[in-house]
């Protein structure tokens, strides 16, 4: 049973229709990288889970009950434009999110220190910087200890170092059982981090599964460079076998494309040949590549 | 309102909220500087109007109490407004704007009860912030006024938090209307100019169209429906109160309309008054409420 079932969403804004018939399942435990290009209804959808914006048809089912108001005491969210309370402090925009959702008064102090915000809880917000807000606006959505967590874009403006911060938090979360349903456009870290992914554009669903699964089931190519000795005579060769597809010299390297279980047949190859060969990389088919693919597909 | 919403009406926690909201409220406009400088006008504003109020504008007339008062009346008339619309006016769309409202109602609290602890908050503030003016120009009045009539002086404190209070209602609702905070502050002081000036236009219009201006003055008893459409000012209400419990306010008023004799109906009572001034707080904070849960957060 999935942890958070959506089906058939449906939303418009005036004649916009940002979201159509949307499917989604996010199950226990996982990471889920919700993905589309601008304007696909990925806020759109976070925010109907949030009650934020009524849907217009569908239903949104957590732990298999109809998501209702009460609910949300059990969901963290952030906000893509988070918006704490700026001429307060750390620890009194702490307290109030806490208060609000009835927590213990020990919870602040908790996740000041896991959060490392402990040292500024005296500092107003407004003074913070960008990265260390995000910290803040993370420590808020665990406020009250949910089960699943809503985030919006939760990179999106950082340096690297707190990029890396929030990724590191989010695995870690994930192994203390949250589920985490997330928003971004930086494929390369939904692929670091995502368990499954949901690829959406045009307010519709494409598809959503493990990444790797995308890749069979999209039928993506690996991609081969190899450098060897002879490229020109190398291309001819490599040109004659029937698998190796699209083969050409790039940087005076030979580049072709083969599905993954051909690969090792190809390359042995290539390598009894009289060619030797210098070095093999094996770029495998990303996110990147599943994302343009399919959402090319639509635009 | 749905039926989970009424079943947490007389819930401790939703309370606990509302309150929670309110005192975030109180303190974060507190802490604005503008709202500071504000304060610090308005005080000392009080302060030289009831020292000059009751140190004798025109030799004895200005010495006594109710006509200091009727001196700060005419002040409090637009700061009281004035002080509920700088509170108002953004409380819902800055909010809005900024995002923060997105994340507020991302909480487990009803739409209710973010107008609900908003307005408390607001409103402790401005009844802080008008008691501590008035407050100081109270002190000052009683060391002046040879008799001081506290209760005088308390209505007329009531009087213009319950008017601060209309001010600050009608804003909000403003603000959950509009989608920028500019919008939002232009139809706010339209209000303003609209209940504090405008209306007296009309209405004198009004009257010369169907019954005659000159005819109340010479004593004449308006119509009822003229009395019964006043209670659609909320300052005229204001007055109303404090001029039925002030004598004196009464006399100025009647003196400043050319009348005679007073030609207040029976249904202008004290306790009508202030019953008129608490259905015009809570209409617009009803409206605030349908139109905060209507609101799509995009």
């Amino acid at each position: 049973m999935s942890f958070l079932e959506i089906k058939g969403l449906e939303k418009g804004f005036g004649k916009v229709e940002a979201l159509r018939s949307l499917d989604m399942s996010v199950t226990k435990g996982e990471i889920y990288g919700f993905l589309g290009p601008n304007g696909a209804g990925k806020t759109t959808t976070l925010r109907i889970i949030m009650g934020l914006i009524g849907a217009e048809r569908g239903t949104i089912r957590l732990k298999g009950k109809d998501i209702s108001f009460d609910d949300r005491g059990k969901i963290g969210y952030l906000p893509e434009r988070l918006s704490l309370y700026g001429r307060m402090t750390v620890d009194e925009n702490m307290n109030f999110f806490c208060k609000l959702k009835g927590c213990k008064k020990t919870e602040p102090e908790r996740i000041a220190k896991e959060f490392e915000l402990y040292d500024i809880l005296d500092r107003k917000v407004e003074t913070l910087s960008k990265g260390v807000r995000q910290k803040l606006g993370l420590g808020q959505a665990l406020i009250g200890d949910p089960h699943l967590l809503v985030l919006d874009e939760p990179t999106s403006g950082l340096d690297p170092a707190v990029r890396r911060w929030v990724k590191d938090k989010m695995l870690d979360l994930k192994s203390r059982g949250k589920t985490i349903l997330f928003s971004s456009h930086v494929l390369g870290e939904v692929q670091e981090i995502c368990d499954r992914v949901g690829i959406i554009s045009n307010g519709r669903m494409l598809t959503e599964d493990r990444i790797d699964e995308l890749t069979d089931k999209l039928r993506l190519e690996d991609r081969l460079i190899l450098t060897i000795e002879h490229v020109h005579e190398a291309l001819r060769l490599v040109r004659s076998i029937r698998k190796a597809n699209r083969p050409r010299i790039e940087n005076g390297n030979i580049v072709f494309y083969c599905d993954k279980k051909n690969k090792v047949d190809i390359l042995k190859k290539i390598i009894a040949s009289d060619h030797e060969v210098l070095d093999i990389i094996i770029d495998e088919p990303d996110l990147e590549e599943i994302f343009v693919k399919l959402t090319e597909e639509t635009i | 309102m749905n039926l989970s919403s009424y079943k947490l009406i007389f819930s401790k926690e939703m309370w606990k909220r509302i309150m929670c909201l309110a005192e975030k409220e109180f303190k974060n406009y507190l802490r604005n500087g503008w709202i500071l400088i504000l304060v610090v006008v308005f005080v000392l504003m009080s302060l030289m109007i009831s020292f000059y109020g009751a140190s004798g504008y025109e030799g004895e007339h200005w010495h006594n109490l109710e006509q200091a008062i009727v001196y700060m009346v005419g002040y409090m008339e637009f700061m009281a407004p004035i002080l509920g619309i700088v509170f108002g006016y953004s409380s819902i769309v800055s909010e809005r704007e900024s995002g923060s409202l997105e994340l507020l109602s991302s909480y487990p609290l009803d739409k209710g009860e973010i107008i609900a602890g908003k307005f408390l908050g607001l409103w402790s503030l401005l009844a802080m912030i008008i008691g501590v003016g008035l407050g100081v120009g109270g002190a000052i009045l009683s060391t002046l006024v040879s008799e001081m009539v506290w209760s005088e002086y308390y209505l007329f404190v009531f009087g213009s938090i319950m008017l601060g209070g209309v001010y600050l209602s009608l804003s909000m609702m403003i603000s959950t209307i509009f989608k920028t905070s500019n919008s939002a502050v232009s139809a706010s002081v339209f209000i303003l100019f609209l209940f504090n000036i405008l209306w007296f236009f009309i209405m004198y219009s009004v009257a010369e169209t169907t019954f005659g201006w000159e005819s109340m003055i010479e004593g004449v008893s308006p119509p009822t429906w003229y009395f019964s459409i006043q209670f659609f000012n909320p300052v005229i209400i204001w007055y109303t109160l404090l001029a039925l419990n002030l004598p004196t306010l009464r006399q100025s008023a009647m003196e400043l309309g050319g009348q005679e004799v007073e030609v207040y109906p029976e249904m202008y009572q004290t306790w009508s008054m202030i019953i008129i001034l608490i259905i015009w707080i809570s209409i617009p904070l009803l409206i605030s409420e349908y139109r905060i849960r209507k609101m799509d957060l995009n």
